[in-house]
């Protein structure tokens, strides 16, 4: 009981989304009665014409019901194909919608929330349920609005039955054919067949659906074995490890046994479906045209009621086996809208302040006593962290693989939140600021940094914000000077040059065919100019020549002292030659700050980890 | 040969192509279609015909036995063929996903055989792209909509040939107001279909878009610069552009959909129907027909218009099917890996030599290698070095035989390697590139690649040892059997960029080849780890063959032989090379990169901040 109103719930729910965001969705519940009448239409007339005939009436007296005839049936034709064409837009409306409202559920809250396994579980379930089953909006309309329109047909057919039903149970004459039991045992007859086929049309569906899931789960190995392969960059591995017989045993045996026997299953449980609705059809055949014939025979009923009669029979054939294809699915549709609703539905895990930070004004960042465990994992990331960080300053930061350098930045721009101790700005918890605002403090380009498939000049300039008025001004909206000026400064320059369209190029080719593909190096200064538009007065950069030769890596050192002039910067980088034109180093080993000085003092200190760092790798530079 | 792309795709070697592998994946299944043809042409016949039958029987007053027995029969025909058709259908499209889960795995195994450099060219990237619409898509996917199609097509068109003769005999001027009707019905179809297409086409960037925006929402590493750059109003701002671009092309679609193309339908259904009643109305009262013969024909008239609209749209489908079909063996006709000469590589290279190598990738005028030579001899240790983009990595991948050089020759024991057989002379190399894939099996299926039980397991071992793996794997919940890639195994292991590298790095290493190629291994490691990397390259490279490239200098210590390379617009080549004292003692180009590498590890602690220029 529950359960069902867990399901109308959603179901609800869902059905106000649709309202809003592609209300013409709904026509396709509307077109169920108008596509049940019209078969009708044709039946009605028909046997008024029939007798018509019959009784040899003039032209002229037939023709206003031919006029009728054709002139319904071409409206319905007309309502029913304008419906489908504005119902199957409004379900790519409704598609489009599911997107874009979880892109911006997921957009929305922090870091933390969105990168947690829970949240990452709920969209990968959605997704897939996007990939096998279609949209979860459209899937209650659709299997709804079928059934509705299956009972509807029943229930028009069954009026047109009428004339039968006067007669089947009253007793007409003598012998059985002419007594009520012959429509009560036809009757019960029916009865007990179409419940026996619905019944098996459930528990089939449900075989169904667990031998399907079955066989997703094998086609999922072979489809990511064909993507991963699609991907030209595997192709090196895969020749010279002549990968290619073990790629296709186990991308293809599986699923050329068991897949195959799993798909004849499927077909053979969709045919004995039909078989069953088959039967059906066959029961109710028998029972109504035998009744049909009887007291036709006996005189009962005119020639026109039977014509009338046996066309609805033939529309409850089809209208039980609409009913019977989707009754099986009832709740179908109930997995796919919780997926959806429970993305919509996510909880920020952080709870943004309302403070503003003026990035303008002066810098004074202090770990206190901060420590770190990633949601999930047993171990500390950071232990114990006192740091301190004030405007101008320009820290390294090393340490092994691990060490938990990333993590400190994570925190220190308030991806995640300590989980023990606290982060001040200017001796206030950056908790109370609004985590926007706090973030207009750093420029950080990561060891990941991403860019998007989308014009070069945008990309630069993300972090613009644009007053929602002026959202749909073209993209040059952005400062174009600006751009250029960074792009230089980042050394992208000759690269721009050879742009087809300048900053208007899209790049790579996700969303536009004549997008350009640029190398590693080429992306990362580009990661470079968007951190340098930002302007913040805290500079990040994590390793940010780890794909760059030793005359490149120079010029970064070189422009990093020019554009972090007068910042605050913390540079990573796993080249310790990062440490000398820094005034600070700190030091990292399991989670822990263990060192913080400037280089001198540090090398000094030769049981100190910088000291084993330091030396690991400068032994091979000085002679 | 592959001629230049044309705009018209012949449909008869498509046909022929589609039509004999389904006779060899399942040519029983052929025979579904002829044994369901019959029942499909027969159901609207025999529902036409069941009122006409029974009023006559009941205006001819039969027996109640006879007419239940007729009744009897008559159903159990109507479920007889109502079930055969749909089971037959069903079978049949089970044959139809299989057919197209086959051609997915020939394409598979394509892109596994031929020659990189055509599966790394933007044409054979292009190619790929086009032929998945053939198998990769759902059920509309050509591949598997050929079946249906063709029954379908098949099955309406005799039923068309069947009613019309039923027609012809009752008043040939009928039958062609029906097909003028129906006619205009398919034109107005056609018409319809182009709509659709261009608003497809239209619609198809907008919803790359979205698509695309979705699932970078979706993505962490995305995530964390969309917040770190307040890039949120921006990115809302880009989604809803194109969501209102998607609608607006479905709205313009809509409304000429119903404007044009239903409006016509509607005029045409509704002419070929008043037509019809008209017709046999008269014949009836004309007494040319019985009042029960006016609904059997009325029955056919209807049924009749069913099969040609069936028979023009799957027409239409097959067709697209074809269509689909040639940009699949567009992909599939591209040549395999050249099988290469006759020669078995030998086991070990005693020289490796580069003649003259100039190499510029297809469809660019700039080379990327130019005019390259030199021999390494058996054992050595050769590092490379130099600017980005100098060509050290296709310096590498025109060795593996990845791609011919465009001019000079690359000799192995004084032979060219085009004459050796590839699959031996692959046999030669154990490398680590920089890009990688992880295959979704156990950590130690991906180091052998090799089935469980005819792995090496010493040899297993030895190479996790080395790589500095052994320890970390062996702490792991199911050790060596873990699964990997989390994308397939739920449980799978997840390892950081650092164990990556050494995991391929034992890869390599468990190959046991007697060259082994290092491109930038050090990337993501840290200077201890690195460190231990080079101490123990010496112990891991004995008695091979080694290429190591990098941009720490430092790694060239380990090498007997260093490449400078350097980016000399229209000239990157090999600028300098010997052993790193000589290049020192040059004081070239190596020089200035070691100097600039080694300027801020030697500068003495006090001296002041100086500028580097």
């Amino acid at each position: 009981m529950k359960k069902i109103f867990r399901g109308l719930r959603l179901l609800w729910r869902g059905i106000r989304v649709i309202f809003k965001a592609a209300p013409a969705a709904m026509l396709t519940v509307l077109n169920q009665p108008v596509r049940a009448v019209t078969p009708f239409v044709t039946i009605y007339f028909s046997a008024i014409i029939f007798e018509q005939l019959a009784e040899k009436a003039a032209f002229a007296l037939i023709l206003p019901n031919i006029l009728w005839a054709v002139g319904l049936d071409a409206a319905l034709y007309f309502i029913t194909n304008s419906f489908a064409v504005a119902t199957e837009q409004a379900w790519r409306r409704l598609y489009i919608e599911e997107h874009q409202s979880v892109a911006k559920a997921l957009i929305s809250p922090d870091y933390e929330t969105l990168e947690d396994t829970q949240t990452q579980k709920k969209v990968a379930e959605l997704q897939n349920h996007w990939q096998q089953k279609g949209s979860p909006l459209i899937a209650p309309l659709f299997d709804l609005s079928n059934l509705f329109g299956g009972i509807f047909t029943c229930v028009v057919a069954v009026i047109f039955l009428r004339p039968l039903f006067g007669i089947i149970f009253k007793r007409t004459g003598d012998g059985f054919l002419n007594s009520p039991w012959l429509g009560i045992s036809v009757c019960a007859f029916i009865a007990a067949g179409v419940g026996f086929v619905l019944f098996m049309s459930i528990r089939m569906n449900k075989q169904w659906f667990t031998l399907h899931r079955k066989y997703i789960k094998i086609e999922g190995i072979f489809s990511y074995y064909a993507k991963m392969l699609e991907d030209h960059k595997s192709g090196k591995e895969v020749r010279v490890y002549a990968q290619q017989d073990f790629i296709e045993r186990h991308a293809t045996e599986k699923l050329l046994t068991e897949g195959v026997e799993l798909q004849r299953k499927l077909g053979s449980s969709q045919a004995m479906q039909s078989a069953l609705l088959a039967i059906i059809g066959a029961i109710l055949g028998f029972g109504v045209y035998l009744l049909i014939g009887v007291k036709g025979l006996f005189g009962f009923i005119g020639a026109g009621a039977i014509v009338r009669c046996m066309g609805s029979f033939l529309q409850v054939v089809n209208g039980l086996m609409q009913i019977g294809s989707n009754v099986g699915r009832l709740n179908a549709f109930i997995p796919g809208l919780r997926y959806f609703f429970d993305v919509l539905d996510l909880i920020p895990k952080h709870i943004s302040g309302k403070l503003i930070a003026d990035p303008g004004g002066a810098i004074d960042i202090e770990f206190r006593d901060v420590s770190f465990i990633y949601p999930g994992q047993e171990n500390y990331a950071l232990r114990h962290v006192n740091f301190r960080l004030r405007g101008g300053e320009h820290l390294a930061i090393v340490g092994e693989n691990g060490s938990g350098k990333t993590t400190f930045i994570k925190l220190l721009c308030r991806l995640y939140d300590p989980t023990e101790g606290e982060i001040l700005l200017n001796g206030v918890n950056i908790r109370e600021y609004s985590e926007d605002e706090y973030r207009r403090l750093f420029s950080v380009v990561f060891q990941d940094y991403q860019l998007f498939a989308l014009p070069l000049g945008q990309n630069i300039a993300s972090c613009e914000q644009r007053p929602p008025e002026n959202v749909h001004d073209d993209d040059n909206a952005f400062d174009e000077e600006k751009i250029l000026l960074c792009l230089e400064e980042s050394g992208f320059n000759p690269r721009l040059a050879k742009m087809p369209q300048g900053l208007d190029t899209w790049l790579y080719r996700a969303c536009d065919k004549d997008g350009v593909e640029i190398s590693g190096g080429e992306a990362q200064k580009l990661a470079l100019a968007r951190a340098l538009y930002k302007d913040a007065p805290v500079i990040v950069l994590d390793e940010p020549t780890a794909a760059l030769d030793p005359l490149a890596e120079a010029a970064v050192y070189a422009g990093f002292n020019r554009f972090a002039e007068g910042k605050a910067a913390i540079y990573i980088s796993h080249r310790l030659s990062s440490c000398r034109f820094c005034e600070k180093v700190a030091v990292f080993e399991a989670g822990e700050l263990v060192q913080y000085g400037g280089h001198g003092d540090l090398i000094a200190d030769e049981d100190g980890k910088y000291y084993e760092l330091w030396n690991a790798q400068a032994k091979y530079y000085v002679n | 040969m592959p001629k230049k792309a044309k705009e018209r795709t012949d449909l008869r070697p498509n046909l022929r192509y589609m039509l004999s592998n389904w006779r060899e994946w399942d040519g029983k299944s052929m025979w579904l279609i002829a044994a369901s043809i019959p029942a499909q042409i027969a159901l609207p016949a025999v529902t036409a015909l069941i009122p006409k039958l029974m009023l006559d029987a009941i205006a001819d007053s039969w027996a109640p036995g006879k007419l239940i027995a007729l009744v009897a029969a008559l159903s159990s025909l109507i479920a007889f063929l109502s079930w055969f058709e749909p089971n037959l259908a069903e079978k049949l499209r089970v044959s139809a996903q299989l057919a197209r889960m086959r051609y997915r795995i020939l394409a598979l195994r394509k892109i596994m055989r031929i020659d990189y450099e055509t599966l790394e060219s933007l044409e054979g990237r292009e190619k790929l792209e086009k032929a998945k619409d053939f198998c990769f898509g759902g059920r509309w996917a050509g591949a598997e909509d050929f079946f249906d199609a063709v029954r379908q097509f098949l099955s309406s068109g005799i039923g068309l040939v069947t009613f019309a003769i039923l027609l012809t005999q009752l008043n040939p001027l009928l039958l062609l107001i029906i097909i003028i009707g129906c006619g205009v019905e398919v034109g107005a179809n056609f018409i319809g279909n182009r709509l659709r297409y261009n608003m497809r086409q239209d619609s198809n960037k907008a919803f790359m878009r979205i698509e695309y925006m979705y699932a970078s929402a979706k993505e962490a590493e995305k995530g964390k610069d969309v917040r770190l750059y307040n890039m949120r109003p921006w990115f809302l701002s880009v989604l809803q552009d194109a969501v209102e671009l998607h609608n607006r092309v479905l709205g313009k679609y809509v409304r000429q959909s119903i404007g044009g193309t239903i409006s016509l339908r509607t005029l045409a259904t509704l002419a070929r129907e008043a037509a019809a009643y008209v017709f046999l109305i008269r014949a009836a009262l004309a007494g040319e027909i019985t009042p029960t013969d006016f609904l059997f024909f009325f029955g056919i008239v209807t049924g009749f218009s069913a099969w040609l609209l069936t028979v023009t749209t799957q027409w239409g489908n097959i067709e697209r099917c074809c269509r689909d079909c040639q940009k699949y063996r567009g992909y599939m006709d591209l040549p395999d890996c050249e099988q290469g000469g006759f020669l078995p590589s030998p086991a070990a290279p005693e020289t490796i030599e580069f003649r003259n190598v100039s190499f510029t990738y297809k469809g660019s005028d700039e080379p990327v290698l130019r005019d390259v030579s030199f021999t390494i001899r058996k054992g050595e240790k050769l590092a490379i070095v130099g600017e980005n983009g100098a060509g050290k990595t296709t310096l590498i991948k025109l060795l593996c035989g990845f791609y011919p050089p465009t001019q000079g020759r690359i000799l192995v024991n004084g032979v060219d390697i085009g004459n050796y057989d590839r699959e031996s002379y692959c046999r030669l190399f154990g490398a680590v590139f920089q890009d990688f894939t992880f295959l979704p099996v156990t950590v130690a299926q991906n180091v052998t690649i090799a089935e469980r039980g005819t792995e090496n397991t010493a040899r297993l071992e030895e190479a996790l040892r080395s790589a500095g793996l052994w320890d970390k794997l062996l702490s792991l919940p199911e050790g060596l059997e873990s699964p990997m890639v989390k994308d397939v195994w739920e449980r799978a292991v997840n390892f950081s960029g650092g164990e990556r590298q050494r995991l391929l790095l034992a890869r390599a290493l468990y190959k046991d080849a007697p060259v082994l190629i290092l491109d930038e291994p050090t990337a993501a490691l840290d200077p201890i780890a690195e460190n231990r990397l080079y101490q123990k390259y010496s112990a891991f490279s004995q008695g091979k063959t080694s290429f190591f490239i990098s941009h720490r200098i430092a790694s060239t210590r380990f090498c007997g032989r260093i490449f400078y390379m350097t980016n000399t617009p229209g000239c990157p080549s090999i600028a300098e090379e010997g052993t790193h004292e000589e290049l020192l003692a040059k004081q070239g180009a190596y020089y200035k990169m070691f100097e600039t590498q080694s300027y801020y590890y030697r500068k003495s602690t006090d001296a002041e901040e100086t500028e580097l220029t």
